[in-house]
């Protein structure tokens, strides 16, 4: 072994090994780290419009459930329809998922999103079929319909890194 | 007395971090204490044997399915901790008043400090 390396080569070795080490764990956890089958469900938005998250499949979905009272959720909503607007082209659908069961407080905050906003004003989907326990929560669905990711707590979705997350994640499933 | 100052700070400030994790609210009654919703022999007796529960549910005036789902994950076999977190969550803040006006009701102290 001392033949064929010398002790810069060794070293180097150890780091690149210790460097592997460190980011294999990361990447997989960028694309696989939670691989669950994202429950289904079907809920309207404000027009009546009946949404079923299946009917999504193929694309990469980000779930943002959020309320009127929640400050945070306010505050991370610009971004997340910043991110719609860049990404939807690739393949990016983001669906709002209020809990309020007040029509003129979720078109409040509604009305200032581009994309869709569904109505779950009896928690169902929010208690029984995702049990969040803090709010806001954002969670990302991979085109196959698995949840790869479960965010709690505001969030800034505009970040060059999670803008790069999302790129990859929609990128990843083109290729296959 | 500065670094002293700063180690209180920081000891607080991970106080406040641990302890505002996702919880419901701490109810007390005699002495004893606990998070409501979770699983604790002084909840499963004070509340759900005596089924004081639901009267203090009733009390609280909250939509009718969210009363029966909040009995069902604090009394029944489908009990679970985080169900009652997230139905709290999807409580308007009136509403979360109510709740804990009525467990005050039925003589239990609110811990008004929770996160």
């Amino acid at each position: 072994m001392h033949r064929l390396f010398d002790k810069s080569s060794i070293l180097f070795i150890k780091i690149a090994f210790l460097s592997l080490l460190t980011v294999v764990p990361s990447s997989y956890a960028a694309s696989n780290p939670i691989r669950e089958a994202a429950p289904d469900f079907t809920l309207s938005d404000m027009q009546g419009i009946a949404h079923k998250l299946a009917d999504y499949r193929g694309s990469v979905v980000v779930l943002n459930f959020w309320a009127s009272w929640c400050r945070e959720c306010a505050l991370e909503m610009p971004s997340l329809d910043g991110l719609y607007k860049r990404l939807k082209k690739d393949g990016l659908v983001v669906i709002g998922v209020s809990v309020d069961r007040t029509r003129a407080d979720i078109a409040q905050l509604a009305g200032k999103v581009s994309y869709p906003v569904l109505l779950d004003e009896r928690g169902d989907v929010f208690v029984k079929k995702y049990t969040i326990t803090r709010l806001p929560a954002t969670i990302i669905i991979d085109r196959d319909g698995a949840i790869v990711k479960k965010i709690y707590g505001g969030r800034d979705f505009s970040s060059g890194a999670f803008i790069g997350e999302m790129t990859g994640l929609l990128q990843e499933k083109k290729r296959q | 007395m500065k670094r002293l100052y700063g180690h209180i700070g920081a000891t607080l400030f991970t106080v406040l971090l641990i302890g505002c994790g996702p919880s419901t609210f701490l109810i007390d009654k005699a002495g004893t204490s606990a998070y409501f919703g979770r699983n604790s022999q002084f909840l499963n007796k004070k509340l759900c044997t005596s089924d004081e529960l639901r009267l203090i549910l009733a009390d609280a005036d909250l939509p009718r399915e969210m009363e029966s789902d909040f009995y069902r994950y604090t009394c029944s076999e489908e009990k679970s901790y985080d169900k009652v977190i997230s139905l709290y969550l999807v409580l308007t803040p009136v509403e979360k008043l109510r709740l804990k006006r009525a467990f005050e009701k039925h003589g239990y102290e609110v811990n008004r400090l929770h996160c």
